[in-house]
């Protein structure tokens, strides 16, 4: 197995940093521009005087001007919270290396950014429900935990991410970017899912990875095909053309997904296991608009 | 073809268990796939007959069951008939004589290309028992007939050539003789460089040559008696065809002379070189510049006689003078009638004229000196011939002398010292000989105490002049049995490194393996031995002079050629690719199973 932390990577990413679509209300001071005012050297606007507010920051010049006594407010910045879905039902677990593998060491990767930008990050494993949670936290020491959590997930189960959802949303109460990092190779389950998301506030993010036996099968002649995730079976005879009109629907699939992203305005990537993170991230993400 | 061990094709049936591992397993391929969805309602593809008869001949079934029976016919020991050459009886001879270390100029020795060509021999008749012999005077069995072909080029290749000189057809016949004989041979091959004349129509003559050579052909050293030094005789031959600039260089260890020389092309030139300087015993000369046969062009040459002085001593011995005597030179004491180089008379007049040098301590000898009753000699020794190389270093002021006989000369010698008109020190000195008298008593002087005494033993013995050793124009050649003759009997022999030779006891004779300075120590003193290869190396033969001769009218015969390690290493790369196969299935599919 790869190792989930390369550090000459990580220290390649150290620069990145995330970007919040909107002012976000924060719980303390980070990077990221809250929606209210608060304390930096950043001039933000005016507003009248109200009583209990800080001398300070009266602007004597303009009540010279205008008899008015308004006070100067700056641009309060905040931390953001990042959530990690990561997808590891048993489907996850084909592909050399194993799709669950590659979607960890994007997770970790994300991790260390979020963490090294002063954001929490919580780590939120599902498969038909949401497995060992990592709440969010601060502080790279909190990378340590997520990438126990992850060194210890086994893939397993079905995919069900409208559940997953539902659930995460019960056990969070602030809104944030939500990475989803999944396969996607189930027929559906995933409208209600991000409909919500979008619902609560949140910034969905989704990272489709995909094996290149996903991608493009060499299976040849009569074989017994069997689901990884429900155990059903199907023997078929493939030829050239059982593949060719395969990849048209897995095609299908994929352009389904996006097109159900993009009008809800969700970033989505498609990441190849074979594709290298990091031209994932300095590449995608950073083209995508989600890191600078 | 045949099977050595047919039994073994019983382990075939070993080929069920595959078969039934195999038949048990699921047939069908197996393939997870992360999206069944995707794959429902496909219309599969019409498969060929060939694809389908290729699914269900697993290719790792296949590598186990090749690798089975290559295996279980490799035990079975497969072999087959081939035709080779054959002969009943097949002698190799090599000439490993010392002419055969010649330089070729391609880094390598004739001797190296004779073993090629012994290989060359023994390929071509793998079945045949041969016997290889190398050649030269002390001719040796390399190889016996019994031997394998493996054994056989092992000692071909061990073996090296001697520095001993050619082997004869009467050396061939002996040692041959010890094989079954020539007759038992329907071939013998003789691998050599210079033709046999009158072989047997059974022998058949391959030469090898290549390589230049001047030689030292002769050399020998003659002793000036009166004048001292002495004179060189170098005979050198050139055995090119073009004119050669040389060097002769001819060293006694300590001094060196040298001449330079014109070589005519092909001729043979005598050479007289005068060393005068020379004090030794052991000489060498060598050739300059080296050639391809390095052995001719260092020859060696000692005289004969031994190294140490041989003194006869009449009377009591005494060990003042004997300690002063070995201060300056290595003394070996010999009998009465054993040659001698200096005679001493201590204390006891000698009967009879005596050949030789002679030294008298306190005695007369008849027809020179006779000594009458002793007198008192307290007074100052008087140095009559101060200027004589005897008394070089010596004042003759420090001698005390007690008392001295009453000398009678019946012959008037040179007296140079004296004491109180008493003759003290007296020499003759005669064309080949020297007698000197010492007349008085030497324990009732104090000479033995004073410093004077050795200086005076080595201007007495420097001024010794020794028998001329005796001209020998004959060599001692490398593996020529050496007679000892009147020299003793062996106590040691020093090989040129300096190390001794083992040599049986009471051997009376040795046999030299190499050239160089021997030194002979024996009952009768320490004898050097220069050995020099057979001039007769250094000849160069045309080779065109002979035929080379290889024929092939060999008969043939069937061979029985194992075939078992052809078929084990086909196995081995069976299991190898079922490997490969076996670790490669992941590669195509997530979790393909048959």
């Amino acid at each position: 197995m790869e190792r989930l932390i390369d550090e000459a990577f990580f220290q390649r990413l150290a620069k990145l940093r995330f970007i919040a679509k909107g002012r976000r209300k924060g719980r303390l001071s980070g990077r990221h521009v809250s929606p209210r005012a608060g304390i930096s050297l950043e001039f933000a606007d005016y507003r009248q005087y109200a009583p209990g507010d800080d001398f300070r920051y009266v602007d004597w010049n303009i009540y010279g001007r205008l008899d008015r006594i308004l006070v100067k407010t700056y641009v309060h910045e905040t931390d953001l919270p990042i959530y990690l879905l990561v997808d590891c039902s048993a489907s996850m677990s084909l592909g050399i290396p194993p799709k669950v593998h590659y979607a960890a060491r994007l997770a970790t990767a994300i991790a260390y950014l979020g963490l090294r930008g002063l954001d929490r990050v919580g780590l939120f494993p599902f498969s038909e429900h949401l497995g060992i949670v990592v709440p969010p936290r601060h502080g790279m020491k909190h990378l340590g935990r997520i990438f126990g959590a992850l060194r210890d997930t086994e893939a397993g189960g079905r995919t069900s991410l409208d559940d997953a959802i539902s659930e995460f949303l019960k056990q969070t109460h602030e809104n944030g970017i939500v990475f989803v990092v999944s396969d996607f190779l189930t027929p559906g389950g995933y409208e209600e899912g991000f409909a919500r998301l979008r619902h609560r506030g949140d910034e969905p993010i989704v990272v489709q990875v995909l094996a290149p036996e996903d991608l493009h099968p060499t299976a040849t002649g009569t074989t017994r095909l069997v689901d990884a995730e429900s155990a059903r079976r199907l023997t078929i005879t493939i030829g050239p053309r059982t593949l060719r009109e395969y990849e048209r629907r897995l095609q299908q699939h994929c352009s389904r997904l996006r097109s159900f992203l993009a009008e809800r305005r969700i970033p989505y990537f498609l990441a190849p296991t074979r594709r290298p993170l990091e031209q994932l991230f300095h590449e995608d993400f950073r083209g995508g608009g989600i890191l600078r | 073809m045949t099977l050595l061990n047919a039994s073994a094709l019983y382990l075939a049936s070993a080929a069920g268990l595959i078969l039934l591992l195999h038949f048990l397993r699921a047939r069908e391929r197996r393939c997870e796939v992360s999206a069944l969805f995707l794959w429902e309602g496909l219309r599969g593809d019409p498969q060929s007959r060939a694809a389908r008869l290729w699914q269900k001949l697993d290719l790792l079934l296949i590598l186990q069951l090749s690798a089975l029976l290559s295996l279980v016919f490799a035990l079975a020991q497969p072999a087959k008939f081939v035709s080779v050459a054959s002969l009943s009886q097949l002698a190799v001879v090599i000439d490993g004589s010392a002419s055969m270390r010649t330089s070729t100029g391609d880094g390598n020795t004739r001797y190296d290309w004779a073993i090629e060509e012994a290989m060359r021999i023994l390929d071509r008749y793998p079945s045949t028992p041969t016997a290889v012999v190398q050649l030269s005077s002390r001719p040796q069995i390399l190889s016996f007939p019994e031997a394998s072909d493996v054994e056989t080029k092992a000692a071909i290749h061990r073996s090296a050539p001697s520095f001993y000189g050619d082997g004869t057809l009467e050396d061939l016949n002996a040692i041959l003789s010890g094989l079954g004989g020539i007759p038992s041979y329907e071939r013998i091959l003789l691998l050599t460089d210079h033709p046999f004349p009158g072989i047997p129509p059974s022998m058949e003559t391959v030469l090898v040559s290549g390589g230049t050579n001047r030689a030292i052909t002769a050399f020998t050293v003659r002793e000036q008696a009166t004048e001292g030094g002495t004179t060189a005789f170098v005979e050198v031959c050139n055995y090119t065809d073009e004119y050669e600039d040389a060097r002769i260089r001819i060293s006694d260890g300590t001094h060196q002379t040298s001449l330079s020389i014109l070589l005519m092309p092909e001729g043979t030139e005598q050479y007289v070189v005068p060393f005068p300087s020379s004090r030794g015993t052991l000489f060498t000369a060598t050739l300059d510049p080296g050639d391809d046969f390095e052995v001719d062009d260092v020859r060696y040459c000692a005289l004969s006689r031994p190294l140490d002085l041989r003194v006869r001593w009449i009377g009591a011995l005494n060990r003042y003078l004997l300690a002063a005597l070995e201060s300056v030179t290595s003394v070996t004491l010999v009998e009465e009638g054993e040659p001698s180089d200096l005679t001493i008379a201590y204390g006891e007049p000698l009967p009879s004229p005596t050949p030789g040098n002679v030294l008298l301590i306190h005695a007369g000898m008849d027809g020179y000196v006779a000594l009458g009753e002793e007198i008192d000699a307290s007074g100052a020794v008087e140095e009559l011939d101060p200027s004589s190389p005897l008394l070089a270093g010596i004042e003759g002021k420090n001698l005390r002398i007690q008392t001295l006989p009453v000398v009678e000369f019946e012959v008037t010698p040179d007296v140079l010292l004296r004491v109180d008109h008493t003759p003290l020190l007296a020499v003759w000195s005669e064309k080949l000989r020297t007698i000197t008298l010492l007349a008085a008593d030497l324990m009732r002087t104090n000479l033995p105490i004073l410093v004077d005494f050795p200086l005076f033993m080595r201007n007495y013995l420097s001024g010794l002049m020794r028998m001329p050793a005796e001209l020998t124009y004959e060599w001692s050649h490398t593996g020529d049995s050496i007679e000892l003759g009147d020299r003793g009997s062996i106590q040691e022999l020093r090989g040129p490194d300096g190390v001794p030779v083992g040599l049986p006891e009471n051997a009376s004779t040795f046999r030299p393996d190499q050239p160089g300075h021997y030194l002979l120590v024996t009952t009768h003193g320490a004898y050097p031995v220069a050995v020099n290869v057979p001039s007769t190396e250094s000849t160069l033969r045309d080779p065109d002079s002979a035929e080379a001769l290889l024929t092939d009218s060999d008969r043939t015969t069937l061979a029985l050629v194992p075939l078992w390690p052809y078929l084990a290493g086909i196995a081995m790369i069976f299991l190898l690719a079922e490997g490969l196969r076996f670790a490669g299935r992941g590669w195509r599919f997530g979790r393909e199973r048959q």
